[in-house]
This record gives structure tokens, C-alpha cells and sequence, in this order.
């Protein structure tokens, strides 16, 4: 900005303030809160300030869970989707990165079509064919596990399109060249595109990342074992307690510790998220 | 170092268009061939269907004797440098030479003694550890040669290697390709539109126009006697003055009313094209008015000066300055050792008048 008036200097600071607020206040209040024993909570006095059973709650909840709701210690339930999470972005990468490849590098027949299906599934996501998909995992005996809760949400119509437009716009020559250099098509694969695709692996792992860890549904519907819940699955569990109150300040611990894991990813991979958004080295 | 040997090569694309149309072609060892033309002439397809890039509908491509129409470019033993350069953008200088080799399973010795020769050669050797993008355009320009020739193929492939570079800087790099491939002695077959590039590039030069080779030859004959109208057109800048004209048995009868003797010329009556360069269109000591000046370029070493012939216009570019303006009339002389005839398809017509060297074709009004 060019212009140098004070006042909109400071409307403008009042606007973001205000933005930081209306974000960042939940979380805080959810940190609050977590830090707060069960009474404090239901006294109807809500403190703004954080109380002193940080620790105890938060041992509480990763080591013990929440019996009383049927909810195993969260530790478990973060492991459950950190492997969840971790599936599902993994195989999506690997899956649509190989697809596009093929559609983008290779003549064969139908490859029209076959890229129009897949586009197709776009529309259906895990929420519209939960029926049918349900059926299937069940009848190959995957339910309550690792294998039937990622499976379904590998298949990613969105990451292929995603590599495709990618792929499309790496100089055709680049392919010529590495002919021409005696590489075969996984060779340009590997020297070539993968590493070319780096930015952009990483811009959609943390966004495969966060959308495999939000999966609330799917996971919901798959698993029945306490064994293989959630974090997300478990903070509706404890919610979702019936003839009681929930018991918020632990609530809020697990949805705390539940939020660190995306938070983490997000800061770690953040220069090459953004990198891989806007960068045209080619 | 190889032999390249086209067969009747041609290429359709699934759609039906023709892009090449029978170009058969024998490169000697060593040689340097250009081949030019027009965009959409085919030369880019042809040089594609040499490295293996693009499939062979027809004929034959046999590279040292033997046929490679099937083989994969990289089993062909050949190098190509891009018109884009086609860089590996995420590997070092060193590592877009030496990624050909390695692929071919070259020890790791003989790369890196491999890669250091040719960036002493090509001056890159402080610019090993950069990458592409940190490379001016010379300098990548510089790096494509040097990905070629570490390979020490038996033939480089050059398509269209300069037209990214600025005028400046395309002057520079053909005198070092030219330089290279003479202390290589490595076969080329260069494709370009830039013709200045094809004339002093070429041992033989190769015209194609809409996917047929007009003519092959070296150079400079091609420029003397070109075989068709559009080899005598395309080459020379600015082109040769061609101008319709009707023969009727004693003279040639231009649109604009102006008749010239073509002695000896044994032909039935009928139409045919009269070409002229412009530094051969002289003017005469005579009272004559053949044309009228519409423009003079001065250029320093020489004048372009644009005339108005009926409804023609021609070109003549006498050395250093002449004292005309527009409006002037001028009488033109037209040497018969420098005009060329074709017929009505455009092909050169065989004429050797006696005494060609000293005579002119006089106009007669």
C-alpha cells in the first residue's frame, strides 16, 4: 500500500484484530476450558483465564480415556488417526500421481473415458455412497479395521486431476529429452517427475492430511471396536453421553490434543505448501 | 560419427494430414545439413522422425547402415538439442550432462572425466553446481550442447537450438556450433526458418516447403540456381524479384508493359516467372523509364531501393548510396547471367544464352 493516512491504518489493524479474534477465541476458550476441573465449568462462572489442572486433565485423558463413555485413552485414539490420516493421504498421492501419470504420458484405448470416469467420482463422495460402500467393506471383512477405514477414502479423483494439470504443464520436451537420454517411462517417473512434483506433493499432503483426520462419517460407520476409534469419533462420544452432562473440561482437553497433530503438519510442511500454490519453476 | 540415410520418409498424422511427403536424403559423415523452411513446411516432423520421436508412417530411416524406423531414441545413439533446451530444471549443470550417461550405465569415472571435457570445451566448468534456472540464456543454451555432446552420439540433432536467443547472442552461439561440430566432426542435421542461420550453418542445405524437399544442395548453389520459385524465393534477404511474365516465342512481355529480349531461349509460347536478385538489378546510363523509385532504404553498405514496375514492385540494392528519391524514373539493366527463369509450375528453366556472362536482356518498348 502506498497510502500513508492513520486512520486506515488503524481500521485496518481494528479489521485484522478483530479477524485474529473471531478465530483464535475458540480455541482459546476450548484451552480454557481444558484446563479447568469438571465443577469450575458447570458453575456457570466461566473464567477467561486458564485454571491449574493442565496437567492432571491432560494426563487424564491420554492415558486414561473416558470410561464412563465408552472412549479409550487418547493417545490411542491420535495413533488410530495419525495411521488413518497417514493412509489415506499416502495412498491418495500414490494412487492419483501414478493414474495421472498414465493418463497424461501414455496413448491407450479409452483413455478419454477412463479419465472422465474417474473425474466423474468427484461427485460422489464418501457421504454419497456410504450405503453401498459399507456393503463392500463389510463383505470383505474389513470393518474394524486399519484397511476397511482408509480403503475406501484412497481412490481420489480430485489429486489425479490435480497431477494432471500439473503434468500437463511440464514442457513436453522435458519427456522428449529424457528419450532421447535412453530413460524408460518409470525412469522419467522417478528422475523427472517426482521430483518435479515435489511442491506440490507437499501442498496436497497437508491438505489430504487435515481431510483424512476431520473423516468423521466414514470412520463412524466402519469401526464399532473402541479399539480402532477416533479422535474425532471420540470427542462426539463423550459428548454423546447419555443421562449425564458431558464432562467438558476433559471434552476439551482430547479436542486440544486433537488439534496439535494437523496444527504440526501444517507449520512443518508450510514453506512448501505455500511453495507448491504458487510456484512456476519449471 | 555416423552416416544418415532417409528412405522416401513420410508422415501422416492419425487426422489425415500429411505432414512430410516423401523426403529421401543421404548425409555423409561429418556433414552438416540445415534443413529450412517456412513454419509448417515439415522440417520440425522430419528431425522428429529421425530421433525417434515421432513414428515413421513410410519409409526409411537408417542410421549407419542400419534401419532404425522401431528403435527407441535412446537405443538410436543419437543427441538432440531443443528449441526450449528442455533442461532438467531441478538438477545441476553436471547432472543434466551426466544424467544421459548415467542411464547408460557409464562408469562413474568416465562421466565425470566425460562431463569436465565438455564443460572446458563449452567454458561451463564454473557452473557445474548451478541449476538451470540460475543460467542465462546463452549459458543454457551452452548446457543443451553440452548434455549432446558427453553422449558422443554418431549424429546431433539441432531443432531450431538459436530462436530463443537474442540477435546478439544467435550470431555468437553459430559461429560455436559451427566450430564445434568441426572439431567434433560429429554428423548434423540442423532444422531452422532462419535462413542467414541455414546459409552459413550448412555444408548442404535442405529447402522443404509443405513436407517435400524442394531442393538439396550446398548453399550457395542453391542460391545461384535454385530449382523452384520458392527456393528462389526464400532464400536471400530481402528475396528475389520474381515477376509474371509472358513469353511469346522473342520476348519476355511484363504485366507492366516492358519487354525483354531473352536470347537464345528455345520455347514454345506461354507463361513464365522472371526472377532477379536485388544486388543483380542494376541501373542503366539511359534515358529510359522502366520504374519509378517509390522508397529508398539506405542501409549503410548498401541501399534497398524499391521500384514500381506496372503494378510490380522489385527491389534493387545497389553498394553504398545512390543520389535517388521517390518519384525518380529509372532505366534498369538486367544482366542475363543473373536472370532466372521458371515455367508456369515454377520450376527452373534451363537456359544458357551465348555470351550470358556480358549480355543484357534489352528491353524494347
Amino acid at each position: 500500500m502506498v497510502e500513508n493516512r492513520p486512520f486506515l491504518a488503524l481500521l485496518r489493524h481494528l479489521v485484522l484484530i478483530l479477524g485474529v479474534a473471531l478465530l483464535a477465541l475458540p480455541v482459546w476458550l476450548a484451552f480454557v476450558a481444558s484446563t479447568q476441573d469438571g465443577g469450575e465449568m458447570l458453575s456457570g462462572q466461566f473464567s477467561l483465564l486458564p485454571s491449574g489442572h493442565l496437567i492432571e486433565n491432560y494426563t487424564a485423558v491420554l492415558f486414561q480415556g473416558l470410561a464412563s463413555a465408552g472412549v479409550p485413552p487418547v493417545e490411542r485414539m491420535i495413533f488410530n488417526s495419525l495411521t488413518m490420516a497417514l493412509a489415506i493421504s499416502v495412498g491418495k498421492i500414490a494412487i492419483s500421481i501414478l493414474s495421472a501419470f498414465a493418463i497424461v504420458y501414455f496413448r491407450f484405448p479409452l483413455r478419454k473415458t477412463i479419465f472422465w470416469m474417474i473425474f466423474l467420482t468427484l461427485m460422489l463422495p464418501v457421504e454419497v455412497r456410504i450405503v453401498p460402500t459399507f456393503q463392500v467393506v463389510s463383505d470383505l471383512g474389513l470393518l474394524n479395521s486399519t484397511a476397511g477405514l482408509t480403503l475406501p477414502l484412497i481412490a481420489s479423483a480430485t489429486a489425479t486431476f490435480l497431477f494432471r494439470q500439473f503434468f500437463l504443464s511440464v514442457p513436453p520436451e522435458l519427456a522428449e529429452a529424457a528419450r532421447m537420454d535412453g530413460a524408460g517411462p518409470m525412469r522419467f517417473f522417478t528422475d523427472i517427475l517426482l521430483p518435479l512434483s515435489r511442491t506440490n506433493i507437499a501442498a496436497l499432503f497437508v491438505i489430504l492430511f487435515i481431510y483424512g483426520w476431520n473423516q468423521y462419517i466414514w470412520p463412524f460407520v466402519a469401526t464399532t471396536d473402541e479399539s480402532h476409534y477416533t479422535v474425532v469419533m471420540g470427542i462426539q462420544r463423550m459428548v454423546a453421553v447419555p443421562d449425564s452432562e458431558p464432562i467438558w473440561n476433559v471434552v476439551m482437553a482430547t479436542a486440544i490434543l486433537g488439534m496439535l497433530p494437523p496444527v504440526l503438519v501444517v507449520l512443518a510442511m508450510q514453506r512448501l505448501f505455500v511453495k507448491g500454490l504458487v510456484d512456476s519453476e519449471k | 560419427m555416423a552416416t544418415v540415410h532417409l528412405d522416401a520418409l513420410f508422415k501422416r498424422y492419425a487426422n489425415g494430414v500429411p505432414a512430410v511427403n516423401g523426403v529421401s536424403l543421404d548425409v555423409a559423415d561429418g556433414e552438416f545439413i540445415v534443413v529450412v523452411g517456412p513454419s509448417g513446411c515439415g522440417k520440425s516432423t522430419l528431425l522428429r522422425m529421425i530421433a525417434g520421436l515421432e513414428t515413421v508412417t513410410e519409409g526409411r530411416v537408417v542410421i549407419d547402415g542400419a534401419e532404425v524406423n522401431r528403435r527407441e531414441p535412446g537405443d538410436r545413439d543419437i543427441a538432440m538439442v531443443f528449441q526450449n533446451y528442455a533442461l532438467y530444471p531441478h538438477m545441476t549443470v553436471e547432472g543434466n550432462m551426466a544424467y544421459g550417461l548415467r542411464n547408460r550405465r557409464v562408469p562413474k569415472a568416465e562421466i565425470a572425466e566425460r562431463v569436465r571435457r565438455a564443460a572446458e570445451i563449452l567454458e561451463l566448468s564454473e557452473l557445474l553446481q548451478r541449476r538451470p534456472s540460475q543460467l542465462s540464456g546463452g549459458q543454457r543454451q551452452r548446457v543443451a550442447m553440452g548434455r549432446a555432446i558427453v553422449r558422443e552420439p554418431k549424429a546431433f540433432l539441432f531443432d531450431e537450438p538459436l530462436s530463443n536467443l537474442d540477435a546478439k547472442l544467435r550470431v555468437q552461439m553459430r559461429v560455436e556450433i559451427k566450430r564445434l561440430q568441426r572439431r567434433l566432426g560429429t554428423t548434423a542435421i540442423y532444422v531452422t526458418h532462419d535462413q542467414v542461420e541455414a546459409m552459413t550453418l550448412a555444408d548442404r542445405l535442405v529447402v522443404m516447403n509443405g513436407g517435400i524437399a524442394e531442393q538439396i544442395g550446398p548453399p550457395l548453389e542453391l542460391y545461384d540456381a535454385p530449382a523452384t520459385t520458392f527456393v528462389a524465393g526464400f532464400l536471400g534477404a530481402p528475396a528475389m524479384n520474381l515477376l509474371a511474365a509472358e513469353w511469346d516465342g522473342r520476348f519476355a512481355r511484363l504485366a507492366s508493359g516492358l519487354a525483354l529480349a531473352l536470347p537464345d531461349l528455345d520455347r514454345a509460347p506461354g507463361p513464365l516467372t522472371l526472377g532477379i536478385r536485388p544486388e543483380h538489378l542494376h541501373f542503366a546510363a539511359d534515358s529510359r523509364a522502366d520504374a519509378t523509385v517509390e522508397l529508398v532504404e539506405p542501409l549503410g553498405a548498401d541501399t534497398l531501393v524499391h521500384l514500381r514496375l506496372g503494378d510490380a514492385m522489385v527491389v534493387a540494392r545497389p553498394t553504398g548510396t545512390v543520389g535517388l528519391a521517390s518519384g525518380d524514373a529509372v532505366a534498369l539493366d538486367w544482366p542475363a547471367a543473373h536472370i532466372h527463369l521458371f515455367d508456369a509450375e515454377g520450376r527452373r528453366i534451363l537456359w544458357t544464352p551465348s555470351e550470358r556472362e556480358t549480355r543484357s536482356c534489352l528491353p524494347v518498348a
